[in-house]
């Protein structure tokens, strides 16, 4: 679970909220976020999970069809099959740039690069028309290489193929994030020069400075609504919550075993990777090398510039030569390699177990359908990146469809299955006592909060986003065919569902005329 | 780094790291085995 739940959010997208939101001013709301929505969601994931699985219902429209006998329940769980789906497909193909960006750190080819070379050598690589550095067919072998490594692992089971990545992952993962927020956190201050007004002004900056940013909240600025949803959406995003995954793997749990103190563990492990190691890494690096300024203006240049561009130059300008910078680039993208790889091995578990479940296919089969679907998708993600086609599935189903999913499953896990109810299951088998604190928290503020925060999305985003405000010409018409391609996957779920519990129906009725 | 800076930055190193050590050690000391009683005042 911890495997799922720390992830390439923790290491990139974690600092960038920050560095875009103000820094100490992200992390009070952060906080907040994380005690009233982020712990409770996840109780509540592990609780439908088990409740489901306890009923032999492995993925979401099965346990929401226990959870609550209502016709158009098991329609509502096609989120739980539909999100991880998409993002599996898109998350895949991030995955391969760390595979690549780890062999290009080995074979030395962004060493020497200033920032314009290291800006152009991310921008060769996403778009396929631009061959000034990379050979065409390069994005496509990493990608094809992550994804089969990654339906590989799938294929092999929970115990065989996840388990035991996430045992070597995890490890790995956290010893390299070590020894980097070492090496970061004992830079020397190092002179950066600043242009404000016109005026030339040079000063010594030091990972501190980074760390004084992330943890000095401007107060005036609390009441940004923008700056509570970036710090909800974080927590949404890192904790793997409302996309299908958790309930997954909590469906092999009995009522026997805990949820209540391992969901706790999930949270606190992904906070450690994200708050301590995530948050001590990049942004204490970046700001010695560029200020503060030059940290804000990173990361509003473009999502993964802080980890493509900025970081392989501040591995450039390591004391002690071009080998602890060869060191440092294999040990931070390996890192996000292992930190992507063990959540998207879980992104491809619902979707798998469905077809295993009600349609009988066997895990290679499954697997295999799946691997084919998502090379064949993740073709026009690299085809089309610079076009938005990605985007736009991140926009959706990354982040929208998040908190869409987070909503409707505490609606019915907390108020149609009932908050007492909602309560004992929870604490089932359980090692330690829920604080009673939560359970108003869970069955008012935890939905409140969800609703608020989908209205204010449906209001601030959404609708500009539906109708494309200030999107250039040229990403229209691919944009468009993007959504075209979810809806056609979201319909083609709906019907597999509405098959599968035909079959059901079928296989009953039989079994009654036998008897 | 400014006093405040720091003091916000240790409190909240000390309630993640606490939490995640506090909540390994009681899983290790967990008897998967006994179910526990649920909390009181709680029904079906």
């Amino acid at each position: 679970m911890a495997g799922n739940a720390v992830g390439l959010g923790n290491f990139l997208r974690f600092p960038r909220q920050a560095v875009e939101n103000g820094g100490g001013t992200f992390m009070i709301p952060y906080f907040i976020a994380f005690l009233l929505v982020g712990i409770p969601l996840m109780w509540i994931e592990w609780g439908v999970g088990r409740e489901g699985g306890a009923r032999g219902q492995g993925s979401l429209p099965g346990m929401f069809d226990v959870i609550w006998n209502n016709r158009i329940a098991k329609y509502l769980g096609v989120l739980g099959l539909f999100m991880p789906l998409v993002i599996l497909i898109y998350y895949c193909y991030i995955e391969s740039w760390t595979l690549a960006w780890t062999f290009f750190s080995l074979s030395g080819a962004t060493r020497g690069l200033d920032q314009a070379g290291m800006q152009g050598f991310l921008a060769s690589y996403q778009d396929l028309g631009n061959h000034s550095v990379h050979g065409f067919w390069t994005p496509f072998g990493f990608f094809f290489l992550t994804l089969s490594i990654n339906i590989w692992v799938v294929t092999r089971g929970l115990t065989g193929g996840i388990e035991r990545l996430a045992k070597i992952g995890m490890p790995l993962l956290f010893l390299f994030a070590a020894i980097l927020v070492i090496r970061v956190l004992t830079l020397p201050p190092h002179p950066v020069t600043e242009i404000a007004n016109g005026v030339a002004t040079s000063r010594m900056w030091s990972p501190w400075d980074g760390l004084n940013f992330m943890y000095s909240p401007d107060w005036s600025a609390l009441n940004r609504p923008g700056v509570w949803l970036a710090a909800a959406g974080q927590i949404f995003f890192t904790l793997s919550v409302g996309m299908g995954t958790l309930q997954a793997y909590a469906s092999y749990l009995t009522k026997r075993d805990d949820i209540a103190l391992s969901g706790l563990a999930t949270c606190a492990t992904n906070e450690t990777a994200e708050v301590v190691l995530g948050g001590s890494l990049a942004i204490p690096a970046i700001v010695t090398f560029f200020g503060i300024s030059g940290a804000v203006s990173i990361a509003s240049a473009g999502g993964f510039d802080l980890g493509f561009v900025a970081m392989p130059l501040v591995f450039n300008q390591l004391p002690g030569g071009p080998l602890v910078g060869t060191l440092a680039g294999v040990m931070w993208f390996g890192l996000l390699f292992f930190a992507g790889i063990t959540s998207s091995v879980a992104m491809g578990t619902p979707a798998l177990t469905f077809l295993e479940e009600h349609f009988g296919w066997n895990r290679r089969q499954s697997g295999l359908t799946i691997g084919g679907l998502a090379l064949l998708l993740g073709l026009a993600h690299i085809v089309y990146y610079t076009r938005g086609f990605l985007d736009e599935w991140d926009y959706w189903a990354g982040t929208f469809g998040l908190v869409m999913l987070a909503l409707i499953e505490t609606i019915l896990f907390v108020w149609v299955y009932g908050p007492e109810n909602m309560w004992r299951s929870i604490h089932e088998g359980a090692a330690m006592r829920i604080p009673r604190f939560f359970k108003p928290v869970m069955t008012y503020i935890t939905p409140v909060f969800l609703l608020v925060m989908m209205v204010w999305w449906t209001v601030q985003e959404a609708v500009p986003t539906l109708l494309m405000a200030g999107k250039p010409e040229v990403e229209v018409p691919v944009r468009w065919a993007s959504r075209a391609v979810m809806l056609g996957i979201l319909v083609a779920q709906l019907l597999l569902i509405r098959a599968a519990w035909a079959r059901r129906a079928r296989s009953l009725d039989a079994v009654r005329r036998a008897a | 780094m400014s006093t405040g800076a720091l003091l916000f930055m240790l409190a909240a190193w000390a309630v993640v790291l606490g939490l995640t050590a506090w909540s390994f050690v009681r899983l290790m000391k967990s008897d998967p085995g006994r179910e526990a009683a649920p909390p009181p005042g709680t029904s079906l």
